[in-house]
């Protein structure tokens, strides 16, 4: 009896081998849910939107694009692996908050039980003023702070957010205290910046492309200059070694199986090819990262080691 | 209509209630930072106070109640029964067919009338009609995606 | 006047169609409970990618006000906010329906939607600029004491006991903190649930608080639901026009209130309806008659909530950052469609601006007809159906509808619970629109008054940053006249009767 049961199970296992690469390949046979753990026009929600038409031209197959808002994300990636397993439902994330959140408290998740399939996608870190500011450049912010420390206040979306982690990393580098005031949602807090409610703001080189001459942006966390901003220097030129931002990109249920999760990699990956999308993304400030399943780990493992860094500064790790 | 009675015990066990709630609070504040900590503490403290003062004022006789509009407690109970018992199916049974059951059921707490068998069989084809029509709308127009049960 | 091509862009068949469509598929989503503007438009958005940009802005903005409206058919007719707009509506709404003025209601509810929206658009149209900057200068401070001024509301809303009122509300508040607190990111009062990590979601309280028990009561007994004159009196277009203009001052001056505060961004439809509904309270002859069923009241919350329409377009078109929740889903979507938002959108591409901006305002004028069909139909409906109907078709409705916000069960669950409490707490005299204020203005004051802390903690001057700010000292004093006026006319009056009396 117990034969008859072994062979049946090795047949299944064998149909399931066989079948696996054959469902991988034939991915998408359908429209694929797209979850978004944030608030719909956001960067997440632009991002997704912007990645459809090349997701179609490709696959012939579209987004069902959902929204599953909730403390800055954990709800929807607390539940992620609830979800089908079918390679259907893919959810937006983002980096570093995966990172920092289970480090801040019992979020409903651990960093590892996310699966990430790809990296795609990146808003650098920018210091922003009001163009009306007496705050020109860099140093001036710098010796500002210096000489009144504590006085300048600085928003940014969220607590314990890219943003968050921007303005800790950098008062850490140079040696200076600023008071960071974090609001909801980017409109608020870009909002906040215009009406000189605070002095600077640290946004994403999103918010510069898109308020152009309202704001000034100090310098911006990419490795070389921005196209689109040739006059904006980098931290890296002033000395400030600060590289990186908020960065985006998918994750699956635990369950589904590895072939399917190198397929939508690849589909991803060539969707951050297309010319089309690559325009748009660079109008908008955004900078294309091309991080497919296979580098996921190292490139994880990087910036979770910097992650550690980052939450002693914030006191979520003793 | 709704008449004054001299107690209010209504008001007074949900005063009581509170004035628990609102020492749980503070309790729980107690391990949140200080700035997550400012308003749940001055929410509590506020919630107390108003708590301390509707029981004095309940136990001193000088709050009014609010009488019983009346009504079967039956059928009220019938309804959260019902509802419950839908939300707890829908992952069993599926979203369609749960509906479908906690539909009919809900229409038998709100009915007072007399039998008919071409009543029910209306109904039941309006039951069918409304979560086909409706589920249909939300999950094919609306692409919600619906929970699996066993049936739809 | 080089506008005139734009307006007559914005009258192509095409664009009318699309303004008609909008209207209509917006009014029935946002009369069923659960199904917000926001969502509408989220939903929607992807069918309107093929079109060109200011024909897509046009049929989202007819969407958009078509749901503000349609919120105020469930208000009106089973207690239930169809959107968070409609709460205040509900306050004088279902009152008047349940003696039998539901028709009446729904008429001056469309009257009064229609000139709130014509005033925000009129206002998008002319004003925009200057109440860009208005609204910029809106720090977290002149929030946190808006949001005191909505809360003075409680007094108000205490339907006899203020001790209940502030007890109901504090319970609104605390519920309101539950998730992910905005300072310090600590996650609060979630009893270690998944389902409370996100926090209870407005609508899904708007539903459980106020829904529910209407739910629970209406299978308790056989009596109709709502009273009914003997004769259909159609739409009462006399009696309501008398009545609108009767209260032609409050239509105007709420109005005004919901533009100024659909301007600001993050602050809605919810907050301009209460604000606008304290004020004509305060302002009325007759403020003892608000929340038993004054047509005043509904006018108020109607035109108030309309306007945020218009006025919520503002911030949205000229800086970039969305006025309300739903301008930031049509924001993402100008995106998609290539239209550079930001500080340069007006000059850049006015065809666009300016054929939507007149798009608006003709699907507001549509609102008229289209809405006073759809209310009497939905009125019909409603009074015509038995209760063993209605109750399962409302049950349904709001559990797809509570499902649907955030694809979630838990959410359903929540409503439930929310639902038999406050039905408990019904029975005990507390009234479930302290509560809803609470959950409602919570977050607003809680982030106001933390960030305006931190603020001022900066510099050392908190003193000045909470009280001597221009616009947040105005709205102080206008907070402390709101409060403190009915107090004062009360004894007033009551001297004076005395006097009389000798």
């Amino acid at each position: 009896m117990t034969t008859m049961l072994r062979l049946a199970a090795m047949a299944a296992l064998a149909v399931a081998v066989a079948t696996g690469p054959a469902m991988a390949a034939e991915w998408p046979d359908k429209d694929v849910t797209y979850i978004i753990p944030f608030n719909a026009g956001g960067e997440s929600d632009v991002t997704a939107r912007l990645q459809e038409p090349g997701f179609n031209k490709l696959t012939g197959k579209g987004f069902v694009i959902q929204y599953k808002t909730g403390a800055g994300g954990a709800a929807a990636w607390s539940q992620l692996n609830s979800l089908t397993a079918d390679g259907y439902t893919l959810m937006g994330i983002n980096l570093p908050h995966l990172f920092l959140q289970p480090m801040g408290g019992k979020v409903g998740y651990k960093t590892e039980d996310i699966t990430v399939v790809s990296v795609f996608q990146l808003t650098p870190h920018a210091l922003v003023v009001n163009a009306g500011s007496p705050i020109k450049t860099l140093e001036d912010y710098i010796a500002t702070a210096k000489a009144t420390p504590g006085a300048i206040t600085v928003a940014g979306t969220g607590t314990h957010s890219a943003n968050h982690v921007a303005q800790v990393s950098f008062d850490k580098a140079v040696g200076i205290t600023t008071t960071y005031i974090p609001f909801t949602g980017t409109g608020a807090t870009t909002a906040a910046l215009l009406g000189n409610q605070v002095k600077a703001q640290w946004a994403f080189t999103t918010v510069g492309a898109e308020q152009k001459d309202n704001v000034r942006m100090l310098a911006i966390a990419t490795e070389q200059r921005h196209p689109l901003f040739p006059d904006v220097p980098t931290f890296k030129e002033k000395g400030i070694d600060m590289v990186g931002g908020a960065y985006r990109g998918l994750a699956v249920p635990a369950g589904v199986p590895e072939e399917m999760r190198r397929r939508i990699s690849d589909v991803f990956m060539k969707v951050n090819g297309d010319p089309g999308f690559v325009a748009k993304m660079q109008e908008g400030g955004y900078v294309l990262v091309d991080v497919g399943y296979q580098d996921v780990p190292g490139f994880m493992g990087k910036l979770g080691a910097e992650s550690i860094e980052v939450g002693k500064a914030l006191g979520l790790v003793k | 209509m709704k008449t004054a009675r001299a107690s209010d015990t209504g008001g007074l066990v949900t005063a009581v209630a509170m004035l628990a709630v609102s020492g749980w609070v503070f309790w729980e504040a107690e391990g949140y930072t200080e700035l997550a900590a400012v308003f749940p503490r001055t929410i509590a403290l506020v919630l107390a106070l108003a708590s301390v003062v509707l029981i004095v004022r309940c136990l001193l006789g000088r709050q009014r109640g609010v009488a019983d509009d009346g009504g079967s407690h039956l059928r009220r109970g019938a309804v959260v029964a019902v509802l419950a018992g839908w939300l707890a199916l829908i992952p069993v049974l599926g979203f369609a067919t749960a509906s479908l059951a906690g539909f009919v059921a809900m229409g038998a707490t709100a009915h007072y009338e007399r039998w008919s068998i071409r009543r029910w069989a209306g109904f039941m084809g309006l039951a069918l009609a409304a979560v086909a029509m409706l589920y249909g709308l939300f999950s094919t127009v609306l692409r919600v995606p619906f929970p699996k049960g066993m049936l739809l | 006047m080089d506008t005139l091509p734009h307006l007559l862009a914005a009258l192509t068949p095409f664009n009318l169609l699309l303004a008609i469509g909008g209207v209509v598929a917006g009014t029935i989503i946002g009369a069923l409970p659960g199904l917000t503007a926001t969502m509408a438009i989220a939903i929607l958005t992807p069918l309107t990618f093929g079109i060109p940009p200011a024909s897509a802005l046009v049929a989202l903005g007819a969407i958009y006000t078509g749901a503000i409206y349609g919120g105020s058919y469930s208000a009106i007719l089973i207690n239930t906010p169809g959107t968070p707009s409609a709460i205040a509506t509900t306050f004088d709404g279902y009152p008047m329906a349940k003696r039998g003025d539901g028709d009446l209601a729904l008429t001056l509810a469309n009257f009064a939607s229609v000139g709130g929206g014509l005033v925000g658009a009129l206002f998008l149209l002319l004003l925009a600029p200057p109440l860009a900057q208005f609204a910029l200068a809106f720090g977290p401070v002149e929030y946190f004491w808006l949001a005191m001024l909505g809360l003075t509301l409680v007094s108000a809303l205490s339907d006899g006991s203020l001790l209940k009122g502030i007890i109901g509300c504090c319970i609104g508040l605390l519920i309101s903190m539950s998730g992910s607190a905005i300072v310090g990111g600590d996650i609060r009062f979630t009893f270690d649930s998944q389902a409370l990590l996100g926090g209870v979601n407005v609508v899904v309280a708007l539903i459980g608080l106020f829904c529910v028990p209407v739910l629970i009561d209406l299978v308790a007994t056989p009596d109709a639901h709502l009273k009914v004159g003997s004769v259909l009196r159609g739409f009462r277009l006399r009696e309501a026009l008398g009545i609108t203009w009767a209260g032609k001052w409050n239509l105007a001056r709420s109005s005004v209130i919901g533009t100024v505060i659909g301007v600001l961004p993050a602050a809605g439809g919810a907050i301009a309806s209460l604000v606008a509904y304290a004020e004509a309270r305060r302002a009325s002859g007759t403020p003892e008659r608000f929340g038993q069923g004054e047509p005043d009241g509904v006018i108020a919350t109607e035109s108030a909530n309309n306007a945020t329409v218009g006025a919520g377009f503002i911030p949205t078109l000229t800086l970039g950052i969305p006025g309300t929740p739903p301008d930031a889903v049509i924001l993402g979507a100008l995106l998609v469609h290539g239209v550079r938002t930001g500080p340069n959108l007006f000059s850049e591409q006015s065809q666009i601006v300016y054929t939507f901006m007149f798009g608006l305002l003709i699907a507001t004028v549509l609102m008229l007809p289209i809405g006073l069909l759809l209310g009497r139909y939905a009125f019909r409906t409603v009074i015509a159906v038995p209760k063993y109907v209605l109750a399962p078709m409302i049950g349904l409705m709001t559990i797809l509808g509570t499902y649907a916000i955030q694809n979630s069960l838990d959410d359903v669950a929540v409503m439930l619970g929310l639902g038999v409490g406050a039905w408990v707490l019904g029975r005990a005299g507390f009234g479930a629109a302290p509560i809803v204020l609470g959950v409602v203005l919570g977050p607003i004051a809680e982030q106001g008054f933390v960030q305006a802390w931190l603020i001022g903690g900066a510099t050392d001057e908190r003193f000045e940053t909470f009280f001597m700010r221009p616009i947040a000292a105005t709205i102080i004093v206008a907070a402390a006249i709101v409060a403190i006026y009915p107090v004062l006319a009360k004894r007033l009056k009551a001297r004076v009767r005395n006097s009389e009396n000798g």
